[in-house]
Parts: structure tokens; sequence; C-alpha cells
């Protein structure tokens, strides 16, 4: 008998928590899935709780959640950031609604566990990483195109007004550029008779550099490029050059079967394999080392990358990649919850405009060694009346780069970071000799195309 | 209150906080997990999965097994790994455990050293294995070099020879199974011992009659854990390949879907792991069948 009632109940239990698992939390938030437009700002705003912090006396507080809590000795940069915040904060301390920056190590997983539950942060910088598409479809996030528009901030945004617009919504502005071109050891290249890449029309030139350094370094340790995490952003900026179009929007089947793709996947992959696969890496920040002590020629890394040179004897120099073509995308940036009261909303927008106006914007130039976001700085002028080296090679790296005939978004940012991983895996696996490239070019088109599915 | 009713009154409530715990921690999320997996739950609907209509009731599961393209890269893989470790782990342990109980001058501080390795994380594993590996600069590369001059390739990224590679990381780290089956040997009466001497059984004989039949049970929980860690292999994967060439596993796999995927497919990650829940439990079940056919046929002796 006594078995019977604890069974039942045990059976209760685990049928009740099967039909919870099914179970609809709130109807209401399945308009999303349906398709229909979502209008729940205004009616979060008016659900919303209490926010009022009562160690600031009964005030209200925006928390935002930013990813620069590193301490001077490891990157100095982060100092000079939370620094530009608390400026920020300070002047807002005695208004009705305060501000407080607060670094985390890892902002998108923070986001994603309150995505989890059905809210957003108060306000993220996601650092150029993506805005989760959940934020979005659960409308948990402020669009933020009409503040821009009214306050006439489309030169200070920068290409977040075009890349981060989304059905004629922005959601997020990142203050800073994820821009790539390319270094490359001037040096090194002169050494091995190297054609250097201002010279590169095409992906023919680039692999016949890259075979020349090799033959020239590799009974000394050098090698031509860091592939891996390198290889996907030449394959981006070759997509990039053979059809814009292609490399900027969402992945289709039609375009992952095209001749572009291929193209580009084969180019990339035969200049990897003949790099070879010790050469290789998924995080192309392992390479530094062999940058700065003078073994790896070409560096695939972005124009932040000016920091690691100045210091150094190497002869690095900027460029973009064949055929006139750099990378930049702006990716997720400050993006702010759609549930706030007025007056955290009205703050969280107001440092929005902080952190694009001229003077935040040159101080992420100068002090950062980032590129800014605002296209009505110049950067060239500003690094001409400053005497820091890296500045002076970060301002050409960047003009290069914004200067350049073709500018392409990143694909991490329009593909996704499962179809990149996909597409770097397959180039990395392409890098030990004698692998069958087109075979390696049909698995990945076949992989691609059930991701997308 | 008769006694009768007291003491099952008594009993319930020893059994409530239990049963509670079971329920909260260990029923409701694999309950949950196969639920959602006949549901559609991604970035749409993150917080109020939805049932798929009956007609597409599968939906999840034809995607996995038909379409994704990783599926049975990462169950092949995973099967293997559950094996390896079978095969190498528990010899390994029931060796080192044997030669540790002997008490030999030294053991207690080999005993020691060998635990280390299991009191570090499997991701930091998976670090310094990185490195171990390194193409350019890893002391294996150098090793390989000394019987294959000029040999350049980066191992981890050779189909076949990077499964038995990433089986390097984990297979020999067996530490806290041991002290396991270590403890046992030791509860092993002295008497037992001197009595097989008597018998004429000495040396390998001893062990062989005497130690390992004892210790079966625990041989059959150190299966069990070497079969297990195998199959739910992560860390090394994703710290020494990133799943490239040919190395997902299913845990790789479910969080590929659930976390690295954009469009945060949930229920889809689900799916898989109700597969990896469905094996896990044959794997046990064969596991404890193997172990249970020479008590079945000593049953069936002791019965004629």
């Amino acid at each position: 008998m006594k078995k019977k009632v604890l069974s039942m109940i045990l059976a209760t239990a685990m049928v009740a928590t099967m039909v919870a698992g099914c179970g609809n939390k709130d109807a209401g938030t399945d308009t999303a899935s349906e398709g229909k437009e979502t209008t729940t700002e205004t009616t979060k705003a008016e659900e919303k709780t209490d926010t009022k912090d009562e160690g600031t006396g009964g005030k209200e507080k925006l928390t935002f959640y930013h990813a620069y809590y590193h301490d001077e000795a490891t990157w100095p940069a982060a100092v000079a950031m939370r620094e530009i915040y608390q400026e920020f904060a300070d002047a807002h301390a005695n208004d009705d609604c305060t501000f407080e920056a607060v670094p985390v190590e890892d902002v998108t997983e923070l986001a994603t566990n309150e995505l989890a539950g059905g809210t957003f942060p108060n306000m993220v910088d996601f650092a150029g990483m993506e805005v989760p598409l959940a934020a979005i479809s659960q409308g948990l996030v402020l669009d933020m195109k009409d503040y821009i528009d009214k306050e006439g901030l489309e030169s200070k945004v920068g290409i977040n007004y075009t890349m981060n617009q989304v059905d004629g919504k922005i959601y997020t502005v990142h203050d800073q550029l994820t821009t790539l071109g390319l270094w490359y050891n001037a040096d090194l290249y002169e050494a091995a008779g190297a054609t250097t890449p201002d010279t590169w029309t095409n992906y023919e030139d680039m692999a016949a550099a890259m075979n020349a350094i090799t033959t020239y370094g590799s009974s000394k340790g050098i090698y031509a490029y860091s592939a891996g995490q390198g290889s996907i952003r030449l394959f981006n900026a070759y997509m990039g050059l053979l059809n814009k179009e292609y490399a900027s929007g969402a992945l289709t089947a039609d375009i992952i079967n095209s001749d572009e793709f291929a193209t580009a996947f084969k180019a990339i992959a035969a200049m990897d394999q003949a790099n070879g696969s010790a050469n290789t890496s998924d995080d192309v920040g392992s390479f530094s080392s062999d940058v700065t002590s003078g073994l790896c020629a070409t560096f695939l890394n972005g124009v932040w990358g000016a920091g690691s040179f100045t210091d150094t004897d190497i002869n690095m120099k900027p460029a973009i990649y064949p055929g006139n073509v750099s990378l930049s995308a702006p990716g997720g940036g400050l993006t702010i919850a759609a549930d706030l009261s007025d007056a955290q909303k009205a703050l969280a927008l107001e440092f929005v405009k902080y952190m694009t106006s001229d003077e935040v914007q040159q101080k992420i130039f100068l002090e950062i060694n980032a590129n800014p976001c605002n296209t009505d700085l110049d950067l060239t002028a500003l690094a001409e009346g400053s005497d820091n080296a890296t500045v002076k090679l970060l301002a050409e790296a960047c003009s290069l780069a914004n200067s350049a005939k073709t500018i392409v978004s990143t694909t991490n940012y329009v593909w996704g970071a499962d179809v990149q991983t996909a597409i770097i895996n397959k180039l990395i696996e392409c890098s030990v000799s004698g692998t069958d490239i087109d075979a390696k070019l049909a698995e990945l088109q076949g992989e691609l195309v059930a991701l997308i599915g | 209150m008769n006694i009768k009713a007291r003491r099952t009154l008594f009993i319930t409530l020893f059994l409530l906080p239990t049963c509670i715990c079971f329920l909260v921690f260990y029923a409701y999320p694999i309950l949950q997990i196969l639920a959602t997996s006949f549901c559609q739950w991604d970035y749409t609907n993150m917080t109020s999965p939805k049932l798929l209509p009956m007609n597409d009731l599968f939906a999840n599961y034809k995607y996995i097994f038909r379409e994704y393209p990783y599926f049975w890269e990462a169950l092949r893989n995973s099967l293997g790994w559950a094996l390896v470790g079978v095969c190498i782990q528990v010899p390994l342990t029931l060796v080192v455990s044997i030669v540790l109980s002997k008490g030999l001058k030294g053991s207690r501080f080999a005993r020691n050293v060998y635990i280390i390795p299991s009191v570090i994380s499997s991701a930091a594993m998976g670090l310094i294995f990185l490195q171990l590996y390194n193409a350019r600069y890893g002391p294996i590369q150098q090793i390989i070099q000394m019987f294959k001059p000029g040999y350049t390739e980066n191992i981890l990224l050779v189909p076949g020879v990077n499964f038995w590679a990433i089986v390097c990381a984990y297979v020999f780290f067996c530490g806290t199974t041991t002290i396991m089956l270590l403890g046992q040997i030791h509860a092993i009466p002295a008497e037992l011992y001197e009595a097989a001497k008597i018998d004429g059984a000495k040396g390998l004989k001893r062990e062989l009659y005497i130690t390992i039949p004892l210790v079966k049970p625990t041989i059959k929980t150190v299966t069990t854990l070497a079969a297990t860690s195998g199959f739910l292999l992560y860390n090394e994967v994703f710290f020494l390949t990133n799943g490239a060439a040919g190395t997902k596993s299913i845990s790789y796999i479910i969080r590929e879907l659930a976390i690295t995927s954009t469009r945060t497919q949930y229920a889809r990650a689900n799916t898989i792991g109700v597969v990896q829940i469905f094996i896990g439990l044959i794997l046990v079940s064969i596991i404890n069948f193997v172990f249970s056919l020479e008590k079945r046929s000593h049953r069936n002796e002791v019965g004629r």
C-alpha cells in the first residue's frame, strides 16, 4: 500500500512536470513566433517592476554591463574605457536616475542567461558580438532609430546606421568598429622578394607572394601567414570582392552553392594548404608572439593590432585585402532593454549620444586605440597631433580600411557564429597536405545548407 | 494514531526530502528535456516552448537524424571514446590500484602524484594538451620528428590521429577511480590471502582468483564511470580542435545548437540530449548485463 502511495505521488509529479515542460508560460509572448509585430515596448514599461534602488535614496538606477573588466597591467585600454563610463556616471550622480557601469567577463552569457528567463539587462555593450536574435525577436530591446534621427546622430553612429538597421530599426550601436585588414612584416617581404599587399589586385598575386615567403623562410622557421581564423577573414574579403551582396546579407542556399563561394573557398583553402597545417589556429591571437619575433610574415588581424608592434623592432605595416577590400562591421554594441522606465530610457539614450559624441570618440581613437564609429572625425589629423607611435600606425591602418574601394561586413556578424565555425573548421581541415579541397568544399556546402535549415 | 500509522508517517517524512530532490533536480530536467524535444523552442519563443503539431511531432528528431550534418559523426566519436575509455581506463585503473595496494616503498608518494591530475579541471587539461600538441613548439611534435624527420602536420587536424590525440588527453587520468578500487582492495580480509597462499595461489594467480573477483562490483562502477566520461567528452574537444577534422562529440553538438547557433535551438539540442540519455542507459545496461553474466552462469551451475 505504502509503495503504491509513493508510486502514485511520483507518477503524478512526473506527469505534472511534463505538462509544465510543454506548457505555455505566457500566451502573450507568442506574438513573436507568430510573426506579429511586437508592441511590447509600452506595455512592458507599464508592467515594469519597481527599479528604484533603496541604496540611492529611492532614486532610479540604470545598470550598464560592459566587458572592460581588465586591470591596467592586462589591458590599459579597459581602464580608459571605465573612466569614460565613470565620467558619465558622475555627471548624472544627482539626477533622478543614476548610472552605474558594471564590468563583467562575459556580457553575451549574461544577456543569454537573462533572455532564457524572458528578460534583458538594463543596458549592455556587446563589444562587437552579435545581439542575440532572441532579444530582438521577443521585443526585449529598444529601437533607437527614431532617437538617432531626431537628434541628428547619423554621422555620429556611422556605419551602425546602415549595418545595424534591421527592418528599419536600430537595436544596437557600437561605439567602435571591428575593422580588419592585415599586417605584414615589410622587412621579411623584401628579404623574400615577395610583392607587397598594396600591389595585389587579386588572390593569385597574394598566393604568389605567400609562396615566395614560404620558399624563403621554410628552413628558418618563418611562415607566410596566420591561417585558421585569419583564413575566414581572407575568405570573407574574397567573397566581398566577388560579390559584395553575398557577403553582406543572410546566408542562403543560393549563396552556398554559388560559383563565387566555391571560387573563394578553393583559393583560400589552396593557400592554407601551401602555408601548412602547423601554421593554423582558430585563434589568431595565438600567433602574436610569432609575429613580434619575426616568424609570421603576415598577421591577419584587425586594426587594433597596431598596439602590438610599436614596442618592437619588427617593421609591421598595415594593408588591406587583395582588390582593395577591407572588412568592417560595428557588430553588437550598446543595447538597451525595451522595458525600462521613461527616466531610465532617457538616460540610456543619452549615454548612446555621449558615447558617439566627438569628444568620447576622440578618446576611443587616441586612448583605446580602436577605430571609432563617428565619421565626423578626421583620424589622420588627430594622429598628426599625437606623438604616440601606436596612434599614428592605427590612423594609417584605419584610413586604409575606411577608404577601401569595397568595405564588407564580417561574415561572423551577418552569417552567424555556427556558420563561421563550420567554414573555419573546413578551411583548417584543408590545410593538411594532400587533403582533397573539392571534396571538402562539397562537404561544407552540404553542412551549411543543413545548418541554415 | 496507531503504531503502524505513525511508522508510515515517519517513513514518509524521512523519504520526502529525497523524493522532492529527486523530482526537482533529477526527474524534472529529464522530463523537461524529453518534453521539449517535441516542441518548437528557439530564439522566437525562449520562455514558452510550443508543442509541435501532432502531424509533425517528430520534426526535431527528423532534423537531427536526417539533416543535421554533425550528429552521426558526433555519435560515432562519443561511442568510440566510451569504448576506448572502458578498454584502457579500466585495466589501467585495476593494474595501478593492485600495484599501489602492495605497499611498496614510495607507493604513497606515487599514489598522491597519480591523483594530482584528477583535481585539475578537464578544461585546464585541454589547454595543457593544446600546448603539448602544438605543431610548432609542442614536445609531442618534437618526438614525432625524431621518428619521422620533416613531419610538419598539426596532428590535431589529421583525421584518425586526432581521435587518439583526444583520447590521450583524458584516458590516463583515472586517479579518482583508482582510489575507489584501492579502497576496496584494502578492504579484502588478509585471511583470504593467507588461505589462498596455503592453496598455492601466489603472484598473478592471487590477483586473478582473489583480488579481482572480490572487487568486481567496484570494477563495474569504474567501467560505468569510464564509459560515461568518454561518452560525455566535451572540454577536450572544445579546447583541442573546436570540433574540426571530424572530432565533434555529442556534448559538443548540444552546445553548438543551444549556445553557438545564433538561433538558440534549444529544442533540437534537447532532442540530442534525449538520444544521449537513451544511449547512456543502453551503455549502463550493457555493462550491467556483462557483469551479471558470470553471476548467472554460477547460479546455473549451483542449480544443476
